[in-house]
């Protein structure tokens, strides 16, 4: 059979069994045991045992549990919101003050958990009902509050960020500190974005007056709430850049440090720690589940010739490599609208990187603009899992004003990914600094 | 009187998901434990846990596989709900069921050759070439063993799904 047919086959039934409802995790397992017995009989099966364990037992994925349990501990305890209280008092009479809290809020929340729906949820938790109260419209409310959250998988600790390197097969500590600006990048460009709005627009976030606090007393809070924070970021980000530790053990130091943190400020508390690890084995299951399928996916594709072939297809393609790829990017942000990031980067990674590779491009600036991507997929009309954190989270708002509000911070998504395309030089200067 | 064995059997299923579940977050405790304490001995001691890599790689294949059917009990494996949200009534209920019957089918294969596999490498005494050298059978051995629930699962699922509605 022709390459193309085996490989429209494939992806066909994949995406056939996606959309009929079967969990995402078992359709990849039973596409790749259908077509490895199809191709190889039995010993597909008893392959696809192995490829299983290779899959999930690997060094390199290790972070992903640890920055789960991490985020998990951060979001539980609280401390998070501690952390918001202590940053609003420093925050001074600018247009859209709450607004700009979100931002402030969403990358520190980020440098502590990687996980957008939960810094969607603790903003609106801690923001909403003061935005609300000071007549703040849905457009500076939500919006930032979506899109800040979505920061959180931007800036390490990140497991979508590590899962990303793992499948990509590129350095996970490379890529975790190549992800640091354009996230920061991310966080400018909403904050400019809120700034202008609300500047043009007064009446959308009306000024307040707001409540004087003595210098003493915001250090006091923020030595007791802000720097021990500094920690958690040292532990997973200055580990890696000072080569003290590898991003595993980075991840494994920044958890011990959030335990200690969550025990020092609200003591042991049994049941949210068992929340915490709960909810962070479910996270860790639900994401491997759907990654064990990806070395048997890789290897079908590869057997049916598809990935070298597309890699023919793309280079002889009469346009500029940078042209393929924005088309490569396009296609996953149209995927985007209807899939969640996992389940997009499993089925275009391994379809992708031999490309990249061929091409001579960089990988790391490559996938800094795809986990923008994934970021924005998750606050993309009409299926983004955010969108519907933020629904969960804010019932009195309609569906229609969640994605009108979506629709700025995704425009803002694409200017960051634009700018991460032609300056590669944002993904690359950290990753350059750690290796000198 | 089936209705009476579905209901043991899943209680039976729930207390054995528990227990796995038990297991597999001691072992996500003990994951950040290991790697803390090897890079404690690395970078104090110059003595790094020999052992520390290989054991924490296994843990992952064993949470994974311990979670998967507690997991799938809890509904919280990703699915694209596009189009089953968009039907009601009988047909979402043949959704549900081709979902299951789909899952159904990738838990049995994983039992069938998940067991095949263990004893064929136990048979062949294949271990891993690390310095554990771990025997394989008892790295693989966890894939049957969370898939078996999973299967069970899915058959309460089913039989629940009998009962619903719509």
């Amino acid at each position: 059979m022709e390459w193309t047919t085996l490989f429209i086959l494939i992806l066909s039934s994949l995406i056939f069994l996606f959309f009929l409802g079967v969990p995402v995790a078992f359709s990849f397992l039973f596409v790749n045991l259908l077509f490895g017995y199809l191709f190889w009989g039995e010993a597909g099966l008893t392959q696809l045992i192995l490829s299983l364990f290779r899959s999930i037992s690997s060094f390199s994925l290790l972070p992903v549990p640890l920055f789960l349990l991490m985020g998990e501990v951060m979001f539980l305890f609280g401390i998070a919101q501690n952390m918001m209280e202590t940053l609003e008092k420093w925050m001074g009479r600018v247009p859209g003050r709450l607004s700009l809290m979100a931002v402030a809020g969403g990358v520190l929340f980020a440098t502590l958990s990687g996980s957008s729906m939960a810094g969607c949820a603790m903003l609106s938790q801690t923001l909403l009902p003061e935005m609300e109260k000071k007549g703040y419209r849905s457009q500076v409310t939500l919006g930032p509050i979506m899109g800040c959250g979505t920061l959180a998988a931007m800036i390490p600790p990140s497991a979508l960020g590590v899962l990303l390197a793992c499948l990509a097969q590129i350095s996970v500590g490379d890529f975790l500190l190549s992800i640091i600006f354009p996230g920061l990048l991310m966080a400018g460009l909403f904050a400019l974005y809120i700034i202008f709005r609300c500047l043009l627009q007064p009446d959308l976030a009306p000024h307040y007056e707001v409540e004087k606090i003595s210098l003493y007393e915001k250090l006091v809070l923020s030595v007791k709430y802000l720097l021990p924070l500094g920690l958690v970021i040292f532990s997973v980000i200055g580990l890696i850049i000072f080569g003290i530790a590898t991003p595993t053990e980075s991840a494994a130091v920044g958890a011990l440090v959030c335990f200690v943190l969550a025990f020092l400020y609200k003591g042991f508390r049994g049941e949210i720690l068992r929340k915490a690890i709960l909810n962070s084995v479910r996270i860790t299951v639900m994401m491997f589940v759907i990654l064990s399928g990806a070395t048997a996916f890789s290897q079908l594709l590869a057997y049916t010739g598809a990935s070298q072939n597309l890699v023919k297809l793309a280079i002889g393609l009469p346009i500029p490599p940078f042209l393929i790829l924005v088309l490569m990017q396009f296609i996953l942000i149209l995927m985007g609208t209807f899939m969640e990031p996992l389940s997009i980067l499993m089925v275009a990674l391994p379809i992708y990187m031999p490309i990249i590779r061929q091409l001579g491009v960089n990988p790391l600036p490559f996938c800094s603009v795809l986990l923008i991507n994934m970021e924005m997929a998750t606050i993309s009309p009409p299926f983004g899992l955010v969108l519907y954190t933020m629904k969960a989270v804010a019932p009195q708002y309609s569906m229609a004003e969640i994605y009108k509000a979506s629709l700025p911070f995704l425009i803002m998504d694409m200017i960051a990914m634009a700018m991460v395309m032609v300056f590669p030089e944002i993904a690359l200067f950290l990753p350059s600094v750690a290796k000198k | 009187m089936v209705d009476r064995v579905f209901e043991i059997l899943e209680r039976i299923v729930r207390r054995y998901n528990s227990a796995l579940v038990l297991l597999a977050s001691v072992m996500m405790g003990g994951l950040m434990g290991i790697v803390c304490l090897d890079l404690l001995l690395r970078y104090f001691f110059n003595a790094p846990l020999l052992w520390g890599t290989e054991i924490t790689e296994i843990m992952l294949l064993d949470i994974t596989f311990l979670g998967m059917a507690w997991v799938f009990q809890e509904d919280g494996h990703v699915v694209i709900d596009v189009l089953i949200n968009k039907v009601g009534g009988k047909k979402k209920k043949v959704l549900q069921f081709i979902s299951y019957a789909v899952t159904g089918l990738v838990a049995s294969v994983l039992i069938y050759y998940g067991f095949y596999t263990t004893y064929d490498h136990f048979k062949r005494g294949v271990f891993n070439p690390t310095i554990m050298e771990t025997p394989i059978w008892l790295i693989i051995m966890v894939i049957p063993i969370g898939s078996l629930p999973l299967f069970l699962e899915v058959l309460i699922k089913s039989w629940r799904l009998r009962g619903k509605s719509g």
